[in-house]
């Protein structure tokens, strides 16, 4: 049989275990991530009145392709697609210490019209970023002035499609486009 | 004495949840992943199955890698990235593959992809593995990553063990498909014309009519003033291309793919004003 003084010590490390394993649990928790239920699909991007042009609409909303559905317009014209922006996008020195990647996520509607314009940007170890208005802007700009779209065809018929382009800057200059 | 063994059991119930799972719990965890298969990738019913079985086993890496990959095809790099490191972590020797054949793919990240493949290659040994699209292996990954940063010289080298060496090693194994031409239009850059048309020669023999292929010879042919040869050779790319006989790859452009603009220019060039 324990003394007393062993009992203690063997309640007090039991219960700071437990303890240690409660706040390992919670802290495993915290740093979980969870699939976002209120979309469709991974990438939906619903309408927002705050951000998008209202005169733009999608023909089917139930069904919108991915680019890679079918192959698209971008995968076969993709030289003047980049060759268009990278003629409008202007450098200034103040963009040297801009490293990372502006992705550009948009709708081509089935009549090949573009909208729903969304950003998100990443640093070089792929963490979420900012890029300064001055160079997102450029790219946005860009890409909405681009008006030779051509809507997703499957099965014979014009489709809805997400299309995303994502520009990789290294010192405030454009050096790869892709997909 | 009770209320310590009352302790223990509280402690024991705590503990459990870093205890293995049962063989029976493993089986549900594998049909819930099996389920998930059967529904569109990136699917709110899809990414529901999927973080099921990261919840009931936070160890399963090809669900925290499947979890990231719809993001991935769709632009969310971040999102994608943060599934994907889980997925490292848990198992390397698989999903550095995964992560650096994706940021070169997806990203153009030269540097991120040479790293993790370079460490794939140390982990295993083995850089003849192939890519998850099993269209290229390590070396010729590597290979098009030192192209992409300037390193022609590196790049030659890695397209050399990524063909020939792997050949040497498993010569049952069928070539890449694109390996020849990646290694012909660097080799047209490093201006050793003879080497580009011999690869060519051999990317027609294996896989025969790529649109590139005739186009990349028409500019050697253009290079040795081989002007109606070229011509031929171009003509050849052109009605290829329409065909739809080109370098192809459903989610990212293919390094030197061509396109329509590109024979249009070589055409000129090679014909006499």
């Amino acid at each position: 049989m324990l003394n007393s003084s062993c009992r203690v010590s063997l309640f007090c490390w039991t219960v700071a275990m437990f303890m240690v394993c409660l706040l390992t649990t919670s802290i495993g928790s915290a740093q979980q991530r969870r699939p976002d239920t209120t979309l469709a699909n991974v990438g939906d991007i619903p309408f927002d009145k705050t951000l998008d042009d209202s005169t733009f609409h999608v023909c089917n909303p139930g069904k919108i392709f991915q680019y890679y559905n079918e192959k698209g317009y971008y995968l076969r014209h993709k030289p003047l697609i980049t060759k268009f922006v990278l003629d409008k996008y202007k450098f200034d020195p103040s963009f040297e210490n801009q490293n990372g990647y502006v992705t550009i996520r948009f709708v081509i509607n089935c009549e090949g019209h573009t909208g729903r314009f969304r950003i998100k940007c990443i640093d070089e170890q792929m963490n979420p970023c900012s890029f300064p208005d001055s160079i997102t802007s450029q790219l946005l700009t860009a890409l909405k002035q681009y008006k030779d779209w051509q809507p997703m065809q499957l099965e014979q018929e014009n489709r809805d499609s997400y299309q995303y382009i994502t520009f990789h800057i290294r010192k405030g200059k454009i050096i790869t486009i892709s997909p | 004495m009770k209320r310590i063994l009352i302790i223990c059991l509280v402690l024991g119930t705590a503990f459990s949840s870093f205890a293995q799972l049962s063989e029976a719990d493993s089986l549900r965890v594998e049909a819930i992943y099996k389920r998930s298969m059967h529904e569109y990738q990136g699917s709110k019913m899809n990414m529901l199955y999927l973080d099921s079985c990261v919840q009931l086993n936070p160890n399963m890496a090809k669900a925290w890698r499947d979890l990231g990959t719809p993001y991935l095809k769709r632009g969310d790099f971040a999102t994608w990235a943060w599934y994907i490191n889980k997925a490292v972590a848990l198992n390397p020797e698989t999903f550095l593959i995964s992560r650096g054949w994706c940021r070169y793919k997806f990203m153009r990240d030269y540097e991120g992809a040479l790293a993790d493949l370079k460490e794939v290659i140390r982990i295993t040994g083995n850089g003849s593995q192939h890519t998850g699209d099993g269209a290229y292996n390590l070396y010729v990954v590597l290979a098009l990553c030192e192209r992409g940063l300037g390193h022609p010289e590196a790049a030659l080298e890695y397209l050399n063990y990524g063909i020939d060496s792997v050949q040497k090693w498993e010569p049952n194994r069928p070539p890449d498909v694109y390996s020849y031409v990646h290694r012909a239009a660097l080799k047209i850059q490093l201006k050793d014309y003879k080497g580009a048309m011999k690869d060519l020669i051999t990317q027609e023999q294996k896989y025969p009519d790529l649109a590139e292929t005739s186009y990349y010879k028409g500019i050697i042919l253009l290079a040795q003033k081989k002007a109606v040869a070229a011509v031929e050779q171009f003509n050849i790319a052109d009605k290829r291309l329409r065909a739809g006989y080109r370098l192809n790859d459903v989610y990212c452009e293919i390094p030197d793919s061509i396109y329509p603009e590109d024979i249009t220019m070589a055409l000129l060039a090679a014909t006499p004003h």
